[in-house]
């Protein structure tokens, strides 16, 4: 009965869990309430698949190590689902056969969902919270705390470290003359180069001093932020702490 | 190697691998172990396959690199450029040499036509802050516009001495730093050097590890190579310990500058320059500071404005790297394409403009009515080789 049950089951929370790791690792972070029911399915479609591959797993291997049929079933059915092997062809190209052919569209559909909402939800977040928090910040110090961060942050190879450079020096000009899009390229950059919590910290540093001026609490603020979107990087922000902007 | 020939092996490696480790495991008659070591064999073919293929995908078009370059060299030369004296010693006659202006060796005109001419191969000598680093960016700069506007047909890449490993392979660095540097795929970048349709500019020789043992390795490899064209940079003080290996090179010298130079450049950045020259030349110390470009430059920073921004990217090479960055498919806010791109929103602005005009990229409201831009359908996927 337990090898009915509960083998299926733990083979499906193992695909399960597999697959949720895949879509957080790829964003680098939880995806956000909104997503929910296309990371539900991208999760079950694993987990079903988990769930039939037991058996035939059961079967070769007796019915007492049902657990052990479990751990089996639940690693290779993600990765069989992944599965693609490339065959080159008579003109030169390749030709992927596999699993993975089939699943990659239903994937590739479901994880645009979730990277469309996410980008758009991160751009609101960018233009209505970070830029203008940014911009509360006088020029000399966003500046001095952007370059001071990456010429100091560690594990960043020596081009990484100058393109960023390069690129916050190309927009001191935008930035002094005001240019709110630059504030939200700064923003922007900063998030899709991993350096959150450099961000999170700028943005925090803006909201108080915003508050500190009494200039548009309701809007700046990440705590106020946090209350209405309920997760992102506003709740970073808010649990960032008192350590500062600079790590 | 084509890439279906790799692919092909990388399947061929991981089915044999897999057969391999099932073979000795089955001996055993242990089920587990035998799936197991078939699941680590298919998930190295797939692994090896996707790697190879990701590889292949990221390999950029010439002309994008072309412009990643340009926006490279423009951030590398800065906004306030200081044209100097250079004595130039031409590798086919030592004993003459002439002066020119640094100006004129990076005019457009000569340089395509100096780098069609192969080999072209110079070693740019000077003290530090001599405008060594400047000079080859403003030269990589004008030759990807060259390249971009089909003036020229060799690509430009400038790659740091720095990152050379002592005791690297001097080809396998050239192949690590480009990847680095501008993601060119080793299969492009073997390509390119076979044809010597590339010039490399070697940033600070000095600056590696070793810069004998640098330039020996770059001796040896260039004799393999004898149309490749080199331009390399190298402080005054070490630049005399690898003649004997560079002798197969014109040797540009950059002078100090002279009083007239300084005056000329206070004078063009609306400074008091009669005022100032006379000042410097009260101060002896100070006036042999500022005979190095770099020390003007801070001189005219403490006086005017401090920011110091890079040189203007130019308007094909913005264009380039916006098509590539919209390429994707997705909308993008303009801030957005600023960073995907790493160009100023000030400059992205009329390219934008002008791409919209053409129709080339269209214009929309979203639903949180921000106004993002995305390449328009009628846009060929070819355009974007």
């Amino acid at each position: 009965m337990t090898a009915v049950i509960a083998g299926p089951l733990a083979a499906a929370v193992i695909a399960a869990v597999l697959s949720l790791f895949e879509v957080v690792n790829a964003r680098g972070r939880f995806p956000r309430v909104g997503v929910l029911q296309w990371v539900l399915i991208r999760v079950t479609v694993d987990a079903i698949v988990a769930a039939l591959v037991f058996p035939v797993v059961l079967s070769r291997l007796g019915s007492t190590d049902w657990w052990w049929s479990s751990i089996i079933a639940g690693v290779s059915a993600p990765i069989v689902l992944r599965l693609q092997c490339n065959f080159a062809t008579r003109g030169g190209g390749i030709r992927a056969v596999g699993p993975d052919n089939f699943y990659k569209r239903l994937r590739e559909a479901i994880d645009g969902k979730i990277d469309r909402y996410m980008s758009s939800k991160d751009s609101g977040w960018v233009v209505v919270v970070a830029a203008p928090a940014l911009r509360t910040l006088p020029v000399t110090r966003l500046t001095s705390e952007i370059k001071g961060y990456y010429e100091l942050r560690d594990g960043l190879s020596d081009t990484k470290r100058r393109k960023e450079l390069e690129y916050f020096e190309a927009l001191s000009v935008d930035i002094v003359s005001g240019d709110r899009v630059a504030y939200e390229s700064i923003a922007f950059r900063l998030l899709q180069s991993g350096d959150r919590e450099l961000l999170d910290g700028l943005v925090r540093a803006g909201g108080e001093a915003a508050g500190g001026d009494q200039r548009s609490e309701e809007a700046i603020t990440p705590a106020n932020s946090a209350k209405s979107s309920g997760s992102g990087p506003a709740r970073s922000a808010k649990s960032a702490g008192s350590a500062g902007p600079v790590p | 190697m084509k890439p279906w020939l790799r692919a092909t092996i990388a399947v061929a490696i991981g089915a044999m691998s897999a057969a391999a480790v099932n073979v000795v495991t089955a001996i055993q008659f242990s089920f587990i172990t035998a799936l197991s070591a078939g699941i680590v064999g298919l998930v190295f073919a797939t692994f090896v396959n996707l790697r190879l293929l990701t590889n292949e995908r990221k390999a950029r078009s010439p002309r994008v690199l072309a412009a990643r370059v340009a926006l490279h060299a423009a951030a590398m030369s800065g906004d306030l450029q200081i044209f100097t004296t250079a004595t130039v010693s031409a590798a086919h006659n030592q004993t003459a040499s002439w002066a020119a202006d640094t100006s004129t060796i990076v005019s457009g005109r000569n340089l395509a036509a100096i780098f069609a001419r192969r080999p072209f191969r110079a070693l740019i000598e000077g003290p530090a802050g001599a405008g060594k680093s400047t000079l080859i960016a403003m030269m990589a700069s004008r030759l990807a516009d060259d390249y971009l506007n089909d003036a020229a047909d060799s690509l430009p890449l400038i790659l740091r001495a720095s990152h050379w490993g002592a005791a690297e392979r001097f080809e396998d660095w050239v192949m690590r730093e480009a990847w680095q540097q501008y993601q060119v795929s080793r299969t492009s970048m073997r390509d390119l050097l076979n044809t010597s349709h590339v010039v490399l500019f070697l940033d600070g020789l000095d600056e590696s590890l070793d810069p004998r043992g640098m330039a020996s390795s770059m001796k040896i490899w260039l004799t393999e190579r004898p149309n490749l064209n080199v331009v390399a940079t190298c402080r005054s003080a070490v630049s005399q310990e690898l003649r004997t290996f560079l002798v197969a090179f014109s040797w540009i010298t950059i002078e100090p500058l002279d009083d007239m130079q300084i005056e000329e450049f206070l004078r063009q950045q609306n400074l008091p320059s009669e005022q100032l020259i006379a000042q410097l030349r009260s101060n002896p110390q100070l006036m042999g500071k500022v005979r190095r470009p770099s020390a003007l430059q801070q001189l005219v920073g403490a006086y005017g404005s401090a920011t110091r921004s890079s040189v203007p990217l130019a308007n094909t090479a913005t264009e380039v790297l916006l098509i590539d960055a919209l390429g994707s498919g997705r909308s993008f806010e303009l801030g957005e394409l600023s960073s995907e791109t790493s160009v100023p929103p000030s400059q992205l602005r009329p390219v934008l403009d002008s791409l919209i005009e053409r129709g080339r990229v269209t214009k929309n409201v979203n639903t949180s009515s921000r106004t993002v831009y995305r390449l328009s359908v009628s846009v060929h996927e070819a355009e974007l080789q």
